[in-house]
Formats: C-alpha cells, structure tokens, sequence
C-alpha cells in the first residue's frame, strides 16, 4: 500500500526565458490521494500538464519524473514513449466539461478510446467489446442509462454527466494514477459532491493513486490525504491535510486559510453615534409580488403549439434598508432571471416589482422594460465582461452620473474610488491594467456613483480568486452598511451569504424552497434540498 | 429531414425572389427592347409590330408571369437578336461551364487540403510558414491573371499544353481533357490558395480545443489526435466555405472562359452583353444565380450532416 | 532609441509591416499620379511602339506607344479610387444594417440575414455584368456593383460583434445608467466593433482590387482610354508570345495590392486581438 507510484523531482516548466514552475518535488504512493492548492497563475496545472507531457506549445519542462513500471523518466521522454504511459498508467480528467470530449464523436466510442489503444494489437478489444466495457464504467459512474448515454453526443449530456464520460475514459484502463485538474469547478455544489465521491469510492475501490488539482481548499481537504500548496510557481508548504490546515507554517497558506473561511460573518462597521437608532421597522425599498418569467421555446414544427420554459415562478421579495439578502440557487434556479427582473433589465410575464424607479408590471415577454436606473443599480458576475474595455476607469464610473464631464463628476469619482480602495490614479487607466478583484472594486463604484438606494450583485466573488473573495465582500459590506442601502446577492456559494447576509431565500428550478435567517437556515434547515446543498458545500473544519 | 424542408421551401422562395429581380433589373429597367433591335429612329408601326411579336406589348405582370412559368419547363424564350431559343443554348454551354467548375474545385481540394493541413500542423516551424507564405501569394493572383502566367508557361514556352478552345468530351475526350487542363488549373490553384487559408484556420482552431488533450490523455499520439479527432471537427468550418467558394467558381469560370475562349455560359454572357441581347442576359444569370442558390443549400445540409450539434436541433 | 524600438515592433510583426509597406506604396504612387506622371499615360506615338525597358521609358511601352509606368501609376489611381468608394459604399451600408440588426434582434435581424444570404447568390461580377448590359460599362457601375456585393459580409461582421457586446455586462451597466440606445450604440457598440470593421474593410478592398481587375480584363469596369491594371492585362495578353513582360507589370501590380491588403488585414487582426495570433 505504502510502494511509491510517483516520484517528482525538480520539475520546471519555462515559457521561453520566463520561469513558470520552478523547482518542484513530491511523490505519491500508490492508493494515495495527494492535493495540489493553488490560485490562478500558481502553476498548479502546468505541473499536472507536464507529468503526462501535455504542456501547450512554447512550453518547455525539466526536472525527473519517476512513475512506478516506467522503464524512462516522463520528463523528456517523447511523445511515443508517452503515449503509451498516458491512459494505460496515469489518467487525467480536465477542468472544463463542455469542452473535453470530441463534439462530432458519440459518447461511448470516446470512453472506450483508451481501451483500443494500449496492449499488444492482438489483445485489444473489438469495438463492440470496448464499447460493453464502455457502457459497464458509466453504469459504475452512476450515469443514468448508460447504454443511452453512450450512444448520444456530448452536447446531449448534462455537465455533470459529461464530467462522468470524461471520468470514464480516464478510469477505462483501471490506471494507477488519477490526475484531476479542477474537475468539479465549473460544476454545481451537489453534482461537484457526486463527481467527488465517485472519485474517492473509485480511489478507495481500486486503489487508485489520486493527485487533485485546486483551488478549494476545503474541497482538497475532504477528498485527500496529503497537500501540497503552490504559490507563483513554487510549493510552500506540504504535509497531511490535518497538518497544514491546522499548523500552517508558511504566511501564504495562513493568509489563504483566512481568506477561504467564510464562516464567520463579516463584522460590521458600528452605526455612528451622532446617527438617532433605527426605526423598529425599516422602511421597505423594494417589494416583488408573484413574480413569473417565462421563456418561449422555439417552435418544434412550423405550427406545432409555442411551448414554454418557466425560469420563474410565483416570487415575492421584500428588500428593506440596511437588509442583506442572499437568493442561493445552483444552475437553472433561476436566480439570475430573478436579479435581471428586480433591476428592470427585463421584465416579468406576470407579477409586479415596486422599487426604486422601476415601472412595475406585467409587459410583453422578452420586452425590454423601462430600467430601474438610479435608485437600484447592479454589480455583476465577471469583472472582465462587466467593464467596457474602450473606456477609462474615469468615464466607467461616472456612467450613471447625469452631469459626466463636471467638474462635480470627477471629484465623485475620486471619492468613489477611495470608497472602494483604489488610488485616485487609477481614474485616468483602462480596465484591462487592473486585476480581477480591483476590476471589481471599480465596478462597485460605478454601482454606488447615483447614491441608490438598493444594490443588487450577482456572484460578485466567483470569478475572482480565493484570497481576493474575502476583501470584496468586506467593501460591500462596508459600502452598504455606511449608506443603509438595501443589498441583494445573487450567488451559488452558500460561504457568500453566510457571510455577508441575514436573510437567505433557496431556489430550486425557478421556485423558492425555503427562506428564514440565515443563522436559522444553517442551524435548522427545513427543507430536504437545503440539507442537501448544505450538506454538498466542503468545510474547513 | 425537417432541416432539408426547410431549406429546400427557403431555396423556392429565394428562387422566385431572384427571378423577380433579375426580370425586373433586365426587362423592366432597360426600356424598350424593339428600340434596341430597330434603333432610336424606327418608325411607329414596325416598333408596335416588333413588340407584338416579341409580347412586350403586353402588361409586366404577364410577361414575367409567361417567362417565370417558361422557366419551369426550361424554356427562356426566343431572343431578340438572333431569334434562336434561348434554352438550348444556355443547356449546351452551361455543360462546359459546369466541366470547368467542377475541375477547378477539384484542383483546389486537392491542393488545399494536404497543404492546409500542414501549413496548421507546422506552424511553429518554417515549412508552415513557407506554406502560409505561398497560399497568401497565391490569393493575390487573380484567376484570369493566373490563366495567363500558365498559358505563358505551358503554352508558348513549353508548347506542352493548348493555348484555349474547347472541344466536347464526346467528340474526342483527350482533346477535351488537353484543353481542361489550363483552365480548371487557374481556377483551381487560387481558389485552393484561398480554402489553405480556411483549412488551416479551423485545423489550428481544433489543435488547441480541449478534447484533443483529452485523447492525449488516453494514450492518442499527437498525429493520431489530429487524425481521429481534430480533422473531423475542423471539417465542420471548412465544409460552409466550400459552399461559397464552389460559387466563386463557377462565377470564376465566367472570366476564365474569356482567357481561354471557352464557349461556356460566361462567353455567352459578355456576348450577349456586347449585343444588348438582354432576354439571353437574363436567362443566363438567372441560371447562374439559382445554381449558387441549390450549391448553399447543399452545403448547408451537409454540414448538418457532419455536425451532430445541429442534427438534433 | 525610440526609433529602434519602433523598428523592432515592426520587426515582430512582419505581416502588419510589409502589408502596411505594400499599401502605402500603391497609395502613394496613385496619389502621386494625381500630379505627375513621367509622361501623359494616354498619349499614343506609333514611333515609340514596344520599347523595350530600361532608356527614356523605365519600362519600355506598349504596342500604342504609350508609356507603361505611367500607366501603371494611374491604374493604380483607378484600383484606389474603386476600391475606396466601393468599400466606403459597403460600409456606409452594410455596418448600421448590421448594428441596427444586432441590437435590435429578433425578426430584424432574421430578415437581414436573409437579404445578406440572397445578397450572396449575386456575386459582384455577376452584379456588374447585369449593371453593365442595362446601363453600359463605366467605372461607377463597377464601383456599385462592388459595393453591393460587399456590403453584406460588413452587415455579418458588423452584427455578429454587436451580438457580442450586446451580450456584455457593461451594456447592461449602461442601461442601468439610464444611457439611451443610440448612446450605447455610440459609446459602447461602435468603438468596440472598430477592430472587426477595419479588418473587414481591408479584406473587402482586397476583393475589391480583384473583381475591379477581372472587370477590366473582361472589358466591363472603367471604359479606355482610363487605364486600368485590368485593361492593360487585356491588351497585352495578344502580345504573350512577343513581349511577355508587358503582362508581368499590371499582373504584379494587382497581385502587390492583394497580397498588401491581405497582409495588413491579417496583421491588424493580430494587434487587435492578440489571442488569435497564428490562426487563421
């Protein structure tokens, strides 16, 4: 059980002259489950690439690379020798699901691939045995009706089937070593938790050696055994996963610890004292009532009937000052459908939203509706997409102001950015020169410029990196509870709204499930699916 | 089979949309075609005896009701200059049009997809770069001008090839074959510098997609990813240019024909042109618009067919 | 220094460079023509009938005795002039087609796609042979025809890109910003499809350049006694087997402009969206 399966040494990856990894040793014995934490641009990957040879052009690897029954090191063997390791020895499962298998191939043929290419020519199997065997791991993947599942295309499947066919194709020689780079990421938290546990079981099962790449810690701590922690390139701190998230001895893993826990409510700036105490009831700034989208589906023949897809059904929601409420849903929830109806970017098929200069009101579907503008303004999801990249940081956060060139403007777009912990310098740069979390920041300015009272976000934190999560929901924080605004997060990421929120409102496929207080939720939850998505999130400790 | 209704429905109505603009462009537009035959200076009766019997006398709507309705049996009408049928003749040279076409989209796929292919395999390389170089060259060589170089070259100096005509396949096929060679070379050669460009394109687009890293990860080697996976992906892009680029040929052969004095329906064209034979002008384009029409029509439903993502749509 | 440092970002990119160089050149010789030619490209003298190049005349003259460079150098005045006013035709109509389409959505932009596929089945030299036989053969018929034919690929590209930053957050942000649709289209829409127009408009030149070459040769864009590559292609294809080089010149001429069009178009989008450095 304790032979060694991989032995590491001195593994570089160079992009030319620039040195991307540098310098990294570990092993793994075999039936051991090892964690690779890191963030974005840590090299956690490239390490991972370069194991099996698969680093992209222009990349370069150096260093040894032992694996148990390969007579040559992986480092600097061709791509022939290999070939012959990749899919017989080691497997690996990518981080994107939508794009790892072959669109114009059927899902089984790309399952079974492995199976057809390693062993004497004469011991291979048949197509038709490959195939067989094909459908048999699906089944052991829990893929529902794998011989259906074999015959479609990928683009029939769900991500976290596709995840499964990927899985397949990496399990069907029964490797030695499983690589998983980011597998569950793109995924939602209950089908990350299925994909996990499939992982481990098979791990347990066949003793399967596991090196799992990410960038969740809790997620590394659940599944392994041992961790290594990578920072720009080099690993600073390994050990068993009891060790390190206890003792952490590197400051870099201590600061990643800190920022990864989000179980602890962030405090919140005290009330000035000169300000009289609030009013029992605060005043209520937006209030939704039976709020239904729905969605045409296109035409299945030329005078087939219109069918309808229901994003969302039936939503009341009170918004009040100096509230924080979360709305927690995974894919098809209809979370985001709910923060496009509350801002006035589109409009409900039925039901009525009373807000802040939002003209309530059923109107046509896909009619654009008259938007809420000042009063209620928007941070979004990807702080890259969400910033025009032709415009300065200047004229991006004086958008929502009437008077844009005033002199009145500038110094408000100086004060916002202070707001937001930006240098005032940073008015005059393009989004493109700042960094995802401060992109970001500038979009939490642009947001605040109108002084609106109702903010909305929609996932705010889940395209930056961990260690950056914790700092822009302090600024959101911060920003609404100095202007009792009425803050609404939109979000898969139950750690957001137990941290930044009081009131949490579950979806599920359109429709509320449960809401109450989020201490209340978490403590008692009533509903069987809240259990569930409480139960799927990794935690710490 | 939803998919080939539809598009076969969208080609009628294309169809008949094209018809009635090329009637009105060429009937309407250009005035009286009796004026034409007779001259500004014809007196007023033979004018109305002409119109008569070519029935322009009658109402638009009628006219183009009669040559839409002629259209579908085939016949365009008798024309005003030479009083032939019109039908067989635009039958007979649109047979050597379509030779040419065909031999030039051959020679371009022939030549662009081995270089197409390599040029995107080796990119990183100098043989890809040289092979880039040459495609990009052989793009800003029109194909008329092409047809000139290779005449020069294979024709006056080497005397191996003839200079032009055309003879039928079924008078002597080897004649026939000698006399193709030059032109569908021309035609193919720039036409397949320019599909090198789109081949290499969707094969560089597909080397780096993520399945091909996972069939590495399953023991492929480099090539055999390529092979297996990566050409089959990449034939998707490569399939809608061929639509065009097949009625870029065939447009192309119009201006070949005129290098190599072929009698194909491009000749026919800037003949009856130079004669204001308008009625033959207007079947001719007519067929070569409705040609480019079917040839959309059937890439779009081969590539369908090749991509499974809008099979089940 | 900062000259050299200009010369080594030429340097890596070769594409953009000798484009640019290429079109600069024929720009400048058909600007210059405007002024100067080394002698009147229409004056025909029997006496000087099929010099050979090199003497008074760079590259001797054709079986009219007029002198080759100079014709060359107003060609390249007819191909620019074309070019530009057929691509400017195309644009003109074809980018607020596509953006009005794109932001809009829906049966508009249904309906444009289906007029820009139908618009495909009329090739350019199609189109001008049937302008040609009602109005006669000029320039201008040559240039709508261009024009025409271009103008649905800039109405793809044009709402292809809209589609895209439409899809945008920051287009969002600026609804919620209270901006007005025409602002969107002027501060957002437009200044982040300049790239894909540009790279267009020098991809649509370059056939522009070709099909006003080919309608030359077939005797179909600007009338004689105008030069034009085109034409002098057609004149000296007679000669081919006498004085060959006579074909070389406007043959190299077109095939320059292309390739520097090409070029540059290739070379632009590589600096606009580095990402796609090396495909296509």
């Amino acid at each position: 059980m304790s032979s060694r399966l991989l032995e590491v040494d001195g593994l570089t990856v160079d992009a030319g002259d620039r040195p991307l990894v540098r310098g990294v040793g570990f092993t793994v014995d075999r039936g051991e489950r090892v964690g690779i934490i890191g963030e974005s641009g840590s090299g956690k990957t490239l390490t991972a690439l370069a194991l099996l040879g698969l680093l992209g052009e222009g990349l370069r690897a150096g260093g040894s690379a032992r694996l148990d029954g390969v007579p040559f090191d992986l480092l600097g063997a061709t791509d022939r020798e290999l070939s012959a390791v990749r899919g017989r020895l080691a497997g690996m499962v990518f981080q994107e699901p939508m794009t790892a298998l072959n669109p114009v191939m059927k899902v089984g043929p790309q399952v079974a691939e492995a199976l057809r290419l390693h062993g004497a020519r004469s011991e291979r199997p048949g197509r038709a045995a490959a195939l067989a065997t094909a459908v048999d791991l699906l089944d052991r993947l829990r893929l529902p009706d794998p011989a259906r599942a074999a015959r479609a295309y990928p683009h029939q499947l769900s991500g976290g089937q596709r995840q499964r066919a990927v899985l397949g194709g990496a399990l069907a020689t029964d490797p030695a070593l499983l690589i998983c780079d980011e597998p569950t990421t793109a995924l939602d938290v209950t089908v990350q938790k299925e994909i996990v546990d499939l992982v481990t079981g098979v791990s347990d099962e066949r003793g399967t050696a596991v090196l799992y790449i990410s960038h969740d810690l809790a997620l590394v701590a659940s599944v392994c055994h041992r961790v290594l922690v990578m920072y720009e390139g080099e690993i600073v701190e390994s050990g068993p996963v009891e060790q390190v998230l206890r003792r952490p001895e590197h400051p870099y893993t201590r600061a990643l610890l800190k920022a990864s826990d989000l179980t602890v409510p962030a405090s919140r700036p005290a009330v000035p004292a000169s300000r009289p105490p609030a009013p029992a009831e605060p005043r209520t700034l937006l209030k939704a009532r039976g709020l239904t989208r729905r969605y045409a589906r296109p035409r299945r023949a030329l005078f087939a009937p219109r069918t309808h897809f229901t994003a969302l059904e039936g939503l009341d929601l009170d918004l009040r000052a100096g509230g924080r409420v979360g709305v927690v849903g995974e894919s098809g929830s209809g979370k985001t459908t709910l923060l496009r109806l509350l801002s006035g970017l589109d409009r409900p098929t039925s039901g009525t939203v009373d807000g802040p200069g939002v003209a309530g009101g059923a109107g046509g579907p896909g009619a654009a509706g008259k938007v809420a503008g000042h009063g209620l303004q928007v941070v979004f999801q990807d702080p890259m997409g969400s910033l025009d990249p032709r415009m300065r940081v200047r004229d991006i956060i004086a958008e929502p102001l009437p008077d844009r060139r005033s002199p009145a403007a500038t110094a408000r777009v100086a004060e916002l950015l202070a707001d937001v912990g930006l240098p005032a310098e940073a008015a005059d740069r393009y989004p493109h020169q700042f960094s995802g979390g401060q992109r970001q920041r500038i979009a939490i300015a642009r947001a605040l410029a109108p002084r609106p009272s109702v903010l909305l976000a929609d996932e705010p934190v889940s395209a930056l990196d961990v260690s950056v999560r914790a700092q822009i929901l302090d600024v959101l924080s911060k920003v609404t509870a100095e202007r009792e605004m009425a803050l609404c997060i939109v979000t898969h990421d139950l750690g957001v709204v137990r941290y930044l929120c009081d009131e949490v409102v579950v979806m599920k496929e359109g429709r509320v499930v449960e809401r109450g207080p989020v201490e209340r939720v978490w403590e008692a939850p009533g509903h069987p699916y809240t259990r569930q998505l409480l139960e799927a999130v990794p935690v710490l400790h | 089979m939803r998919v080939f209704l539809r598009r076969t429905a969208s080609l009628l109505v294309s169809a008949v949309i094209a018809s009635f603009v090329v009637f009105a462009f060429l009937s309407v537009l250009p005035g009286d075609p009796a004026e034409v035959v007779l001259g500004t200076n014809a007196g007023q009766a033979e004018l109305a005896s002409l119109r008569h019997s070519f029935g322009t006398d009658r109402p638009l709507v009628v006219q183009y009701a009669d040559w839409a309705q002629g259209l579908l049996h085939g016949d365009f009408g008798t024309s005003y200059i030479s009083h032939d049928p019109i039908g067989p003749r635009i039958a007979d040279r649109f047979g050597v049009t379509c030779w040419l076409a065909l031999g030039g989209m051959l020679v371009a796929l022939l030549f662009a997809l081995p270089t197409g292919v390599l040029a995107a395999a080796w990119h990183r390389r100098p043989a890809g770069a040289v092979l880039s170089a040459l495609s990009q060259a052989g793009i800003a060589v029109p194909a008329f001008l092409a047809g000139i170089l290779l005449v020069y070259v294979f024709a006056v100096r080497a005397g191996a090839l003839p200079a032009g005509g055309y003879t039928p396949l079924a008078e002597d096929p080897a004649t026939w074959a000698r006399q193709l060679v030059l032109p569908c070379l021309s035609l193919g050669l720039v036409q397949g510098a320019v599909l090198t460009r789109y081949v290499r394109s969707a094969v560089l687009t597909v080397l780096h997609q993520d399945f091909l890293r996972t069939a590495r990860a399953k023991g492929r080697r480099r090539r055999g990813a390529l092979w297996r996976h990566g050409l089959p992906n990449a034939a998707v892009p490569v399939l809608t240019v061929l639509g065009l680029q097949l009625s870029t040929v065939l447009v192309g052969a119009v201006v070949v024909e005129r290098v190599f004095v072929i009698p194909g329906l491009g000749d026919l064209l800037l003949q009856s042109v130079a004669d204001r034979d308008l009625l033959v002008v207007q079947g001719v384009v007519i067929v070569l618009v409705v040609a480019v029409l079917v040839l959309n029509v059937v890439t779009d439903l081969l590539y369908h067919l090749v991509d499974p993502r809008l099979r089940s749509r | 220094m900062k000259a050299r440092s200009l010369l080594g970002r030429l340097a890596r990119r070769p594409a953009l460079t000798a484009g640019g160089i290429l079109v600069t050149l024929i720009l400048a010789l058909a600007l210059l023509s405007l002024l100067w030619t080394p002698y009147d490209p229409t004056h025909v003298e029997a006496a000087q009938r099929l010099l050979p190049p090199g003497g008074e005349h760079l590259l001797g003259t054709d079986q009219f005795g007029r002198d080759v460079v100079s014709r060359l150098m107003t060609g390249a005045r007819t191909t620019v002039f074309v070019g530009v006013v057929a691509v400017g035709f195309a644009v003109a109509i074809g980018v607020p087609m596509g953006v009005a389409a794109g932001m809009s959505g829906g049966p508009l932009s249904a309906l444009l796609m289906r007029v820009s596929d139908f618009l495909l089945a009329f090739p350019a030299l199609l189109l001008a042979i049937m302008l040609a036989a009602v109005y006669g053969t000029s320039t201008l018929t040559a240039m709508v025809a261009i024009g025409i034919a271009s103008a649905p690929g800039f109405a793809r590209v044009a709402r292809a890109a809209t589609l895209r930053v439409m899809a945008a957050e920051y287009v969002d942000a600026a609804r919620l910003a209270r901006r007005t649709r025409a602002a969107i289209a002027v501060r957002h829409v437009l200044p982040n499809i300049r790239d894909v127009v540009i790279v267009q408009a020098s991809v649509a030149f370059a056939t522009a350049v070709l099909a006003e070459a080919a309608l030359s040769y077939l005797g179909l864009g600007t009338p004689p006694p105008t030069p034009s590559w085109g034409r002098m292609l057609l004149d000296s294809q007679e000669l081919l087997f006498d004085k060959p080089e006579l074909c070389l010149w406007p043959g190299l001429a077109v095939a320059a402009a292309v390739l520097g069009l090409n070029l540059l178009g290739d070379g632009l989008r590589d600096r606009f969206d580095p990402t796609l450095e090396g495909v296509r």
